[in-house]
């Protein structure tokens, strides 16, 4: 992690960093600079020198910046920068991309919350107004604004967003008031009846515990991360075990519709469940 | 109510027109990612590095691809394929640098 400028002139590194790591100008000689809010730069820039790693206020560190007096002058504007106009990078990433990679130590969880919100925000959005033939009709549009970029992307199938570990959603609700989907043609007496036997996550966990003691000392969150401990064994299972597991976790997981005897009351008359207890508790 | 008159047909129950989280971008999927994020997070810890990493239209790889009087914005197929190879490459470095050791978790978007 670097926020100073550091190397002698000349050497590659230093002109990446020059040319793609200085943030500015701007400040008050600069009123018309694209971070300029108010009077203010929005990224907070010049940042004031500081001797130490210190936590900010904000929750962001507020990184060392010695004032050891280097400036560095641009061709491009005259403008002589010091190491308070320098991003926050770490120079193996800049040297090895050639790209501006802001490099940002996260500490203190109020940062967490505000980060993932800001990396969450969708996409962009334009508010159009159509005028038609007649002047008094108009049509606002709340639309997504695609830019060709973002297009070309979805046309590769490249992924616009990875979250690693994988996170599954385990539905929490009360007795009989799950959601359940249907088809507006649909028979309303039926959808009822389906509706009543219909198997959520939460249900699928009620069931499995009253069957088999072996989870009952694991809560609902870590309940699908002890069937994944399992999940790792499964290379070394002959066919006939490796149904029965499929077939429990599917029971687990459940987003699937089997009809049998009702969630809350615990009878769960599904029969692989008590053959697959035993092969858990090996 | 509705559970007793079956005379109703359940296009009378009443509609809410959303957008479901299948759809990607949409504020459900948003809300959806956002929340699983969070959740890696009550897992796995508060991360110790946000990295952001802008695609750079004067990299090597781009301009010797480009035809004469073309720039980037001209051939954004070509930028777009490029940006992918190094964002791999980028997720792969920052593994290998490992700032303190294994790294156990990692979520990424894209914005334009």
């Amino acid at each position: 992690m670097s926020v100073e400028l550091l190397l002698p002139e000349n050497t590659p590194l230093f002109e990446m960093v020059t040319k793609c790591l200085l943030h500015g100008p701007c400040g008050q000689e600069y009123p018309n600079a694209p971070c300029m809010v108010n009077g203010l730069c929005k990224k907070r820039y010049p940042r004031t020198f500081s001797k130490e790693i210190t936590q900010g206020e904000d929750g962001y560190p507020v990184y060392r910046r010695r004032n050891d007096g280097r400036t560095f002058q641009k061709t491009l504007d005259g403008f002589a920068y010091n190491n308070q106009w320098v991003v926050p990078h770490n120079p193996y990433l800049t040297k090895m991309f050639n790209a501006h990679i802001n490099v940002e130590v996260s500490a203190g969880i109020r940062s967490v919350k505000y980060l993932f919100k800001y990396v969450y925000k969708g996409p962009d959005r334009v508010t159009a107004v159509i005028t038609g033939p007649i002047n008094e009709i108009r049509q606002y549009i709340d639309a997504r604004y695609l830019s060709t970029a973002e297009g070309v992307d979805s046309l590769l199938l490249f992924k616009k967003h990875m979250e690693w570990p994988l996170a599954t959603q385990l539905v929490v609700h009360l007795l009989r008031q799950h959601n359940v989907n249907f088809n507006e043609n649909e028979n309303l007496a039926a959808m009822v009846k389906r509706a009543a036997h219909q198997k959520t996550t939460l249900t699928a966990y009620f069931a499995y515990n009253a069957q088999n003691a072996n989870g009952r000392n694991v809560v609902y969150a870590d309940f699908l991360i002890m069937f994944g401990k399992f999940k790792k064994k499964f290379g070394q299972l002959d066919n006939e075990e490796k149904k029965l597991l499929g077939e429990c976790i599917l029971y687990i997981l459940l987003l699937v519709n089997v009809s049998s005897s009702a969630s809350y009351l615990l009878s769960y008359r599904a029969r692989p469940l008590s053959n697959i207890s035993g092969l858990l508790t090996t | 109510m509705v559970k007793h008159d079956f005379q109703l047909h359940p296009a009378q129950v009443g509609q809410r027109i959303i957008l479901p989280t299948s759809f990607r971008g949409s504020p459900c999927f948003m809300m959806q990612t956002y929340q699983d994020a969070m959740a890696i997070v009550q897992s796995k810890g508060i991360p110790n590095v946000f990295l952001t990493f802008t695609c750079n239209p004067n990299w090597q790889e781009i301009i010797t691809e480009l035809k004469p009087n073309q720039t980037a914005s001209d051939r954004l197929d070509l930028v777009a394929r490029v940006f992918q190879m190094k964002v791999k490459a980028l997720l792969k470095g920052v593994a290998k640098i490992g700032w303190s050791a294994k790294v156990i978790g990692n979520i990424w978007t894209r914005e334009y």
